[in-house]
Parts: structure tokens; sequence; C-alpha cells
């Protein structure tokens, strides 16, 4: 941890607004783009940063330099995404009418390649369309692994810090999340 | 194509580097020699990079922006709310213990009191309605508007140990009214909730009251039994009809029943009030003089159901006087034996 993050930490403990605020500055976009990940819409994303965030606010003092303060936070974005799609069912991570509109978060490397290859930039807007309805019915946990892995890059040992569970029920999570998405993505790979 | 079962989840570990090196080296002699291995990892390649790291988009500056607003004002709410907190939790602000006792007991007082004046007195609306309702003013007037004392009939009851119907309704504060149906005024209220309120459900009870009350023994009052033909008339809910025509079959045909009875065989166009009043019609004793008439013609209904349920109402009706023939048989047969 950065000795100024930690100093943040520290004000922000004591009742420093301008520190809270200068912590959010620092790691906001990142929340705000796990949220997004999470739960695929930016309305419920947003919702999701403004709980979170919240929440940080009030349980600061809570914080006790154990973890990195982004592990505490991730936990706290993840459960409340994970609590957004059970109190919601959100139970598909786009619907259809959203599909569209999904398309937009995801940084399809149409936008920088081909752009002149119309077949090209169809095939790979199916695929993301694809990819969007199949982590969709991956359930929570599963999804919420594949997603702090595969999208984000944290490691196994951070995943299962974040999440509080055993490092092999997060291998065991990962394997089967990629196990379905193998299979279902299989014409396109 | 399946992986060798033991690296199934290797393969995808050792795809995300989160193996250890002795496992590593494990998996990578294995790629060597196993090509479905081989093209299991090569489809999590292209999976990966088609997928790749970082594909989320990074949210816009202007939105974070927005966002971080928005969350400041939501701060300086929470600090608002906890300075409320505070005030609330000064010891000038927190009562002891023995005065919010006593604050309890005064707001009880004063409940119980305010109550008085507007809750429901049982005695205090007897005496009111004893007042209103005598045998020369009646809940419906003179010119057939009910009086709006009594627009707010909201429940009827039958109480089966005492026989009474018990009428709910508003006037300024809620009533409630217990009385038997010789009363006068129980009946102009039955009267009034069968007849003028939009609410279906106390128009059927007010009907099933009636219905218990003659189940019971009870003879109606030809006010009552007008009331009942009106209703069947007017009412468009089938079930609180059905219910009126159950209801009917239960008292003696005059010819005003009788009529209306009739009109809903040959002209209802709901098959089960056709039923109804079918069985209503069939099961009076004396039966209906013209009642072979009746049959003629209700034998050309369109509706198979209702010819299916005559034949069986018939055949029922057939067997039971059957039966009541044999019995008089053999009770004639046992007077003979006996000498």
């Amino acid at each position: 941890m950065e000795l100024k993050e930690k100093e943040l930490i520290h004000l922000a403990q004591n009742g420093d607004d301008e520190a809270f605020t200068e912590l959010v500055r620092i790691h906001d976009q990142r929340v705000l783009q796990f949220a997004l990940s999470m739960l695929g819409n930016m309305q419920d994303a947003q919702d999701v940063y403004q709980e979170s965030f919240l929440r940080a606010y009030l349980k600061i003092t809570s914080f006790r330099f154990e973890s990195e303060f982004s592990t505490w936070l991730n936990r706290i974005v993840m459960n409340m995404s994970l609590n957004r799609i059970r109190q919601r069912k959100v139970k598909r991570f786009f619907s259809i009418e959203q599909k569209k509109e999904a398309e937009e978060y995801w940084d399809i490397p149409e936008k920088q390649e081909d752009q002149n290859d119309p077949e090209q930039l169809l095939l790979s807007r199916e695929f993301f369309a694809n990819v969007t309805e199949q982590l969709s019915c991956l359930p929570p946990r599963q999804r919420s692994v594949f997603v702090m892995k595969h999208l984000h890059g944290y490691k196994i040992s951070e995943i299962a810090e974040t999440l509080q569970m055993a490092p092999g029920t997060i291998k065991n999570q990962l394997f089967r999340a990629v196990r379905k998405l193998r299979k279902s993505l299989k014409e396109f790979c | 194509m399946s992986v060798c079962k033991p690296y199934e989840k290797r393969i995808v570990l050792f795809f995300y580097d989160e193996l250890d090196a002795e496992e590593r080296v494990g998996v990578e002699a294995h790629l060597q020699t196993c090509r479905r291995c081989r093209e299991a990892l090569r489809t999590l390649q292209l999976m990966g990079e088609k997928i790749p790291r970082q594909s989320v988009a990074q949210p816009d500056e202007a939105i974070l922006q927005r966002m971080r607003n928005l969350l400041a004002q939501k701060i300086k709410a929470q600090h608002r709310e906890k300075r409320q907190r505070k005030i609330r939790h000064f010891p000038l602000f927190s009562p002891a213990p023995f005065f919010q006792a006593g604050l309890a007991v005064l707001l009880l007082a004063v409940g119980f009191l305010l109550g008085r004046q507007s809750a429901p007195v049982e005695n205090a609306g007897q005496s009111a309605l004893n007042n209103i309702l005598t045998a020369d003013r009646l809940v419906r007037t003179e010119n057939g508007k009910i009086d709006p004392l009594f627009a707010g009939v909201e429940c009827v009851k039958y109480n089966r140990k005492t026989g009474d119907v018990e009428i709910y309704y508003t006037t300024v504060n809620d009533i409630q009214l217990t009385g038997s149906l010789q009363d006068a005024t129980v009946r102009q209220m039955l009267i009034h909730a069968m007849l003028e309120k939009e609410n279906p459900a106390v128009r059927l009870h007010a009907v099933k009251a009636i219905n218990r009350f003659t189940r019971a023994g009870g003879i109606l009052s030809s006010d009552l039994i007008r009331s009942l033909t009106l209703l069947l008339e007017k009412e468009k809910n089938l079930g609180i009809r059905l219910q009126v025509l159950r209801l009917l079959k239960n008292i003696p045909t005059t010819r005003a029943i009788k009529d209306v009875l009739i009109r809903i065989l040959l002209n209802d166009p709901e098959p089960a009030m056709r039923i109804q009043a079918f069985e209503n019609l069939t099961a009076q004793k004396p039966a209906v003089p013209d009642l072979g008439e009746i049959l003629a013609t209700v034998n050309q209904d369109s509706s198979g159901y209702f010819k299916y349920q005559l034949k069986r109402i018939l055949a029922i009706k057939k067997t039971a006087a059957e039966k009541s023939k044999d019995q008089t048989q053999k009770v004639k047969i046992m007077r003979k034996e006996k000498p």
C-alpha cells in the first residue's frame, strides 16, 4: 500500500471528508468498471458505485490494514453487486433489449481495428453479444470469479481474499465457468 | 473432443498461470504427448484473444465526475443525519425511563379520550339508529332514494349461534347493527346492502346471510322476497345471481318468483343460471303447472351442456321418485302382511 494511500485512509478514518474524496478519486474508475462487468448495465453499475462508496465511507473505521484497501473495497463492490443480482433477480447479465446498449460497454477490438471490413465487424458484434448472453447464464459466484480472473486479471489468492472463499473453491468455480463458456463459445473460438 | 480427465482442470489453471512450478512441468510434459489437451489449451488461448483482459470499456470521465458529485451529496446527507442523531441522543432529549413511562401513559390516556369521541360505540350507535330508524322512517325514502346516512354498509354477517344478522355500516363513525330479520331496520339495511352497494362482496354476503337464515328455518318477509327478485333482474355478477337462485329454492315459490325463474330459463345467456332456474322450477311442490310446455321450449336450447344437465336433473328426480314409490309399495306390502 502506498504511503499516500495509507495516510489518506488514516485521515478518512478520523473524519476527513477531503481524504475520503481523494480515495474515491483513486479507486472509482476501477470500481465502476468492476461493477459494470458484474452487472452488465450502466444504471445498476452506477447504483452499486454509490452504495459501495457510501458503505465504505460509513465503515472505513473498521478497515484494519490487514489487506489492501483495494481488496477491501472490491469485497464491498462484489457483495453489493451480488446483492443486487439477488434482489432484483437480474439473472440475465444483459437482457435482449439491453444487448445493443451493452455492446457499448465492451472495449470491442472492432473499435480500433479493421473498421472497413463489414463481415469482420458483424462477426465481432455477434461474438460479444454471445459472450454477454453466456455470461448472463453463469451463476453469480462463477460469474464473479470469471470476471475477476479473466477480465480483471486478479490472482486466485486475491479473488479468494476478496470473496472470502478458499482458493480451491475459487479454482473449481473458475474451471466450471470456463468449461461452460468454452462449450457455448465453441463455434467462435 | 474431450480432454484427459486428470488434466481437464489443470489445463485451465495452466492457461491462467495459476499452477505451481511442479504442476506446470507435469502439464507441459503431458501437452507434448496429448493432442486433445493441446487443442483444449488452444481453444482457451483463442478465447483469451477474443475476450482480452480489461475488455470491459472504461467509463467516461464525465460519468465519473457526475458520480463523484452525487456521492459527495450523499455523504453530506449522512453528516446531517449523524448530527440529528447526536441531538436526539443529547441527555436533555433522551428522557429517563420513568419519564418515558409517564409519557406513554399520558399518550394512552389522550388516545383513549380521543378514541371515545370517534371510535365505534355500539350503544351510542344503536341509540342514534333508534332515533333515525323508526317504523315511519325507513332507509328507502318515498322518492326511492336511499337515505345518505345509510350509504355506507361495509360488511354483512350472519351469526349462526344467535340467528341474527350483523350489518357493519358507516355514517360518520363505524357503527354495528345487530338484529334478527324480523326487525324492519335490519331488513332495510340488508335490502340496501343487496341493491345499492357497489362492492359485490357486500352484496354477496347480504344474500348469503338471508340464505343461511332460510336454511335455518327462517321465513322471509315479502319485502325481502321482492328485493331478491329485483336483485335477480338487475344484478350483473353471476356468482351473486346464482346465490339468489339457490336461496329462492329454499322458499315457497310465489307467482312473481316463478315468472322470474321462467324468464331466466328461457332467456338468460348463462347456462349455469338456466340450469339453476330449471332445478328451482322442478323442485317445486306442487310442480309448476305449465312445466311440460316449458320443457318443450327448453329442449330447443342451443347449449349442449345445458341439455346434458337437464337430463341429469330429470334422471335424479326420476330415480328419487321411483325410490319413494318403491318405499310406499314396501310399506303397503308390510301393512298387508300384518294382520
